[in-house]
């Protein structure tokens, strides 16, 4: 393999060859001319200030050209006494040494200094060998031909024991820790309710760690997920495992120590954040870094996993330790948080509305006491931050990426490690799980005080009074086994019936570009035919739900966009048709279970088809693989909705506003999932002058959502509406202060919108005004600033024509009515009114309840 | 190769330190300060004996007592082509690495003779020959340097077994 060597842009060109020095098969040295050349250039001669003066004069230099590298001479592209216009290759040069593996700025074929440059050499020699591929150690560094290689043997390897990799996160994967001594007290104590579950739990400690102020030298506390032994040892007949955990090296080998003594299964295949590089982000490309095709990922974080999305099976988290968390993510940015279930899909206890209100663990154990339905207990948080973790992830997860870039593998590894060290701290000091036990058995203390007909709350599965904090209940290992076989048997199927087809075929091999140095040994065909897991395992994910079409509301939090939510991306993954308004095509809405009552569940409580699930069977369906009956998760919704629902369509008619902005083609309508908590991100698009005050309302209900869909054509018509005299409702508090506003225009657009909300919530308490105002007051900022903005709304809005007859309230309101009945009607009509029935059902209900 | 070589320290002493044990705690604080430490060109292994403590001399503003000290110590310089022993510290199927006492060593794929070949199902993975050649964590081996590299206060080395008895060290 020679290298093909370029004479680089430094030189005078045209240049002419005069001289070969080196003849093919003669030996080079690094820094030894191979060639002479001459090149033509013209200077200035002659004295400024004498009479003759300046002249130009043409000269002729000759230069050499020294070789960069140490080698034989294989061939030259060049004769003597050519001309040369550019850089062009020019010679080939076999190299002594590839430098493909290097350690510590060492090459590790040759031992040369790989720091080293001189004038002569074109590239800097470190840059040859820049992966870095070895579980344990980061000052290795390897080529990219080398990684293939080396990467080819293992893929090989796997082929013929027919296994796959599997790459298995630590913390809430396979294992909970915490280092909360109030484990160690309950472990010690036979009588403490939770002796029964923390019995199991085992500890270390971490000696070779460092200095970490308080947290330095405490016990760890590790619970195995149950089932791990039996999940591991099956596992591994078919995978080959590798451990990638955000924890430090000490704590990983520590880990892997309890989870697997004998180093059967993970051997020396551990990494950890000390290897990894990288703060906020693991990637298969670390371990894989030519090709993932035979990879697949556990992990309880999809998020940390940008780059391998299709490779992961995401875990549900296992939260042993309520309230703890991950110990080890603490610099990593915040979980997405789902609202938690609250609530068992059928019983709907007064009670469980009071428990609503807090949003304590405990509260969670005991309203899974009272769903014996569910199988697997609903007690886990389902994306419950660590309470005390709160300060340590306050830094954003832009800030995070920013100093990332930085790669300073040093500095980054105190700085997670301050983090962390902040986060152990706290949790020593708070001792989180103690508080939570102390409440609990006060609060069964009331029960029994109380003495009321809750008896199923749990006493009857508990012979002692006090309630056990610590449950250990938790299925999710049986299907993830499940799952991996799965996705190992549909691999293995799939690349049977290719190396069949590829032996059948022998024209495959005679074609160009295949690699005759690969013969079909062991069995083991060609490697272009292994199918790619990315592939394969998507492809039966999304079988689960592939005819779900799924609306979701109260998911996700306010400012997210649904379609980048984490919750939303697994939901895609799995095969589920994501829309956000609720339409005829729509067959589930999975609603929060702590917002049972909002305007999308009412939308959807008037289709009958349409399937009002909680989260939990999103969940649980995600987390088996296979589409839950819809049955015990079934949202209770109530009759008066219903009947709002189909008793009075559009009864409300003046909310025309909305019916006519939706027409506007406004396409950011697919993110206001959630009619007041998506903030609409088009915003600022119209908030040009900053105008628009961003303070927080306080029913979520921004103001700006109806004013950036707001349609000012139709604002006119019903100024001269108002101008008529039809409609009057003069006694207007805010138009008296209306002084900032100089223009008439404005002023009177103000006043005509104002009506329509007038009107619009003419069903409404009186209540509402205060806020009705202040919706106006935003209005009438924006509509001070109006101009600019009416031509780039009205060209794609049809219904916004300028002069609109003053009679279109009526006919909206008629038309509404018709529609309704008549579900045939275009898509985009029918989304006009379901936004019609957001804007005036959400103040509604904002009212009402 | 190892050297004694005549070497020179400063070492300074806090004033609360002054008084009849002076020499004794200057010789302490030069073992602290001296052994075992790698200067980029060599280790020093051990100090024998220090020739000649100067007179102290008091640095004005601080107050510390200011010494210099000649002492003898046992070197340990690695050289290209030398041959060390050495305790294999990682496996991995690029290579493994070893601690020559205090250098850190690589040796790679390619200096490791072709008959010997990296395992990874055994537990620990091992390079074998599966005869009388194993190398795993903890195997002595006998290496040959082929090229050092220093930087500040360490130094690393690539070595090589692939020449005739070098490799594990038989009866270890």
């Amino acid at each position: 393999m020679g290298k093909p060597l370029s004479l680089g842009n430094h030189l005078r060109y045209p240049i002419t060859i005069t001289k070969l020095l080196k003849k093919p098969g003669d030996s080079v040295k690094k820094e030894e001319s191979i060639l002479q050349y001459a090149y033509k250039w013209k200077r200035m001669v002659g004295d400024p200030s004498h009479f003759k003066g300046e002249w130009e004069e043409e000269l002729t230099g000759t230069g050499n050209w020294d070789s960069p590298v140490d080698g034989a001479l294989k061939r030259w592209e060049v004769k003597e006494g050519m001309e040369i216009e550019g850089s062009i290759p020019f010679v080939d040069i076999e190299e002594e040494c590839p430098h493909s593996i290097q350690f510590q700025g060492l090459c590790g074929m040759c031992g040369k200094d790989m720091t080293e440059t001189s004038w002569a050499s074109s590239t800097n020699d470190t840059a040859r060998a820049t992966i870095n591929m070895i579980h344990d150690q980061t000052a290795l560094r390897v080529s990219q031909d080398e990684a293939s290689k080396a990467e080819e043997i293992l893929q090989r390897r796997l082929l013929k024991y027919r296994k796959l990799s599997l790459v298995v996160d630590l913390d809430q994967t396979i294992i909970h820790a915490c280092i909360e001594p109030t484990v160690g007290e309950w472990q010690a104590d036979k009588n403490s309710p939770n002796y029964e579950a923390v019995k199991e739990v085992r500890s270390f400690q971490l000696k070779d760690d460092g200095p970490r102020g308080v947290a330095s030298g405490c016990n760890y506390y590790i619970k195995m997920r149950p089932g791990l032994k039996d999940f591991l040892d099956k596992v591994s007949e078919i995978y080959e495992l590798h451990v990638y955990t955000m924890g430090t090296r000490a704590y990983a080998l520590n880990i892997a120590k309890i989870v697997d003594p004998d180093k059967r299964l993970f051997g020396d295949r551990i990494i950890s954040r000390d290897e990894n590089g990288n703060m906020t982000a693991k990637s298969l490309a670390r371990l894989f870094p030519v090709d993932t095709k035979m990879v697949v990922i556990i992990d309880d974080r999809a998020d940390v996993w940008p780059k391998n999305r299709p490779n992961l099976i995401k875990v549900h988290p296992y939260d042993f330790f309520l309230g703890i968390g991950d110990i080890n993510s603490s610099f990593l940015p915040k979980r997405e948080e789902l609202p938690k279930v609250t609530d068992t899909p059928k019983k709907k206890a007064p009670k469980a509305v009071e428990v609503r209100e807090t949003i304590e663990p405990e509260e969670e154990e005991k309203t899974t006491e009272e769903s014996p339905t569910e199988a697997r207990p609903a007690t886990e948080p389902n994306r419950k931050t660590p309470t005390p973790a709160t300060e340590g992830e306050k830094i954003s997860a832009l800030e995070e990426l920013v100093r990332m870039g930085g790669g300073d593998d040093q500095a980054l590894r105190l700085e997670q490690a301050a983090e962390q060290e902040k986060f152990l701290e706290k949790q020593l000091k708070d001792r989180p799980l103690l508080h939570m036990q102390e409440q609990l058995d006060k609060e069964d203390e009331a029960e029994v005080d109380e003495a009321n007909e809750e008896t199923q709350n749990g006493n009857t599965e508990h012979p002692h009074q006090r309630h056990n904090l610590l449950k250990d209940a938790d299925l999710e290992l049986m299907y993830l086994e499940k799952h991996l076989s799965q996705v190992h048997k549909a691999f293995y199927d799939e690349y049977d019936g290719a190396l069949v087809n590829a032996q059948g075929g022998r024209v495959a091999q005679l074609k160009p570009g295949h690699n005759k140095k690969l013969p079909i040994k062991d069995g083991v065909g060609d490697l272009n035919i292994v199918p790619d897991v990315a592939v394969v395992m998507p492809r039966i994910k999304s079988k689960t739900l592939e005819n779900c079409v799924i609306v979701m509301s109260g998911l996700v939090p306010l400012g997210v966009d649904l379609m980048r939510s984490e919750i939303a991306l697994q939901a895609i993954s799995f095969g589920v048709t994501l829309h956000t308004k609720v339409s005829s095509k729509v067959t589930h809405l999975v609603a929060s279970t702590s917002r049972t009552r909002t305007t999308k569940v009412k939308q959807a409580a008037r289709r009958e088809h349409i399937k009002i699930v909680n989260q939990q069977w999103l969940l649980n369906s995600m987390s088996k693989w296979e589409k839950e009956d819809e049955e015990p998760y079934l949202v209770h919704v109530s009759d008066s909705d219903r009947k709002r629902g189909h008793g009075e369509p559009g009864s409300s008619p003046p909310s025309e506003i909305h019916v006519i902005d939706d027409s506007d083609g406004d396409d950011e309508s697919e993110s206001s999932d959630e009619e007041n908590q998506t903030e609409p991100p088009s915003i600022q698009e119209y908030d040009i002058e900053k105008l628009v005050p961003s303070e927080d309302y306080p029913e979520g209900h921004s103001p700006a959502d109806d004013l950036q869909t707001f349609d000012w054509g139709n604002a006119d018509a019903e100024l001269d509406d108002f101008l008529n005299g039809s409609d009057d409702s003069g006694s207007d508090s805010d138009g008296g202060s209306d002084t900032s506003s100089g223009s008439r225009q404005s002023r009177d657009a103000h006043q005509g919108a104002k009506t329509g909300e007038k009107r619009k919530h003419s069903e409404t308490e009186d209540e509402e005004s205060d806020e009705e105002s202040k919706l106006a007051k935003k209005q009438r900022v924006a509509i001070s600033r109006t101009t600019g903005l009416k031509p780039v709304k009205t060209p794609n809005s049809e219904d916004s024509l300028p002069t609109p007859g003053p009679t279109i309230n009526g006919q909206n309101g008629n038309a509404e009515d018709e529609n309704l009945e008549d579900e045939d009607l275009e898509d985009e009509l029918e989304k006009e009114l379901m936004e019609a029935f957001d804007g005036e059902e959400s103040t509604a209900s904002d009212g009402g309840g | 190769m190892f050297f004694v070589l005549n070497l020179t320290h400063q070492v300074t002493l806090h004033p609360s330190y002054f008084g009849r044990s002076m020499h004794e705690l200057v010789t302490g604080k030069l073992l602290k300060d001296v052994e075992g430490t790698c200067t980029g060109r060599y280790f020093i292994i051990t100090i024998m004996d220090t020739v000649d403590i100067s007179e102290g001399r008091i640095l004005p503003g601080s107050g510390l007592a200011e010494f210099n000290v000649s002492y003898r110590a046992v070197v340990w310089r690695p050289f290209k082509g030398e041959t060390v022993d050495a305790i294999v510290t990682s496996v991995n199927q690029v290579g493994f690495f070893a601690d020559a006492g205090p250098l850190p060593l690589f040796v790679s794929s390619h200096l490791i003779p072709p008959d010997i070949k990296f395992d990874p199902n055994a537990t620990p993975p091992q390079f074998t020959n599966n005869e009388d050649s194993v190398i795993e964590v903890g195997t002595h081996v006998r290496v040959k340097l082929i090229g050092t590299r220093a930087e500040v206060g360490s130094m690393y080395a690539i070595a090589s077994i692939k020449e005739d008895y070098l490799g594990c060290l038989q009866g270890s």
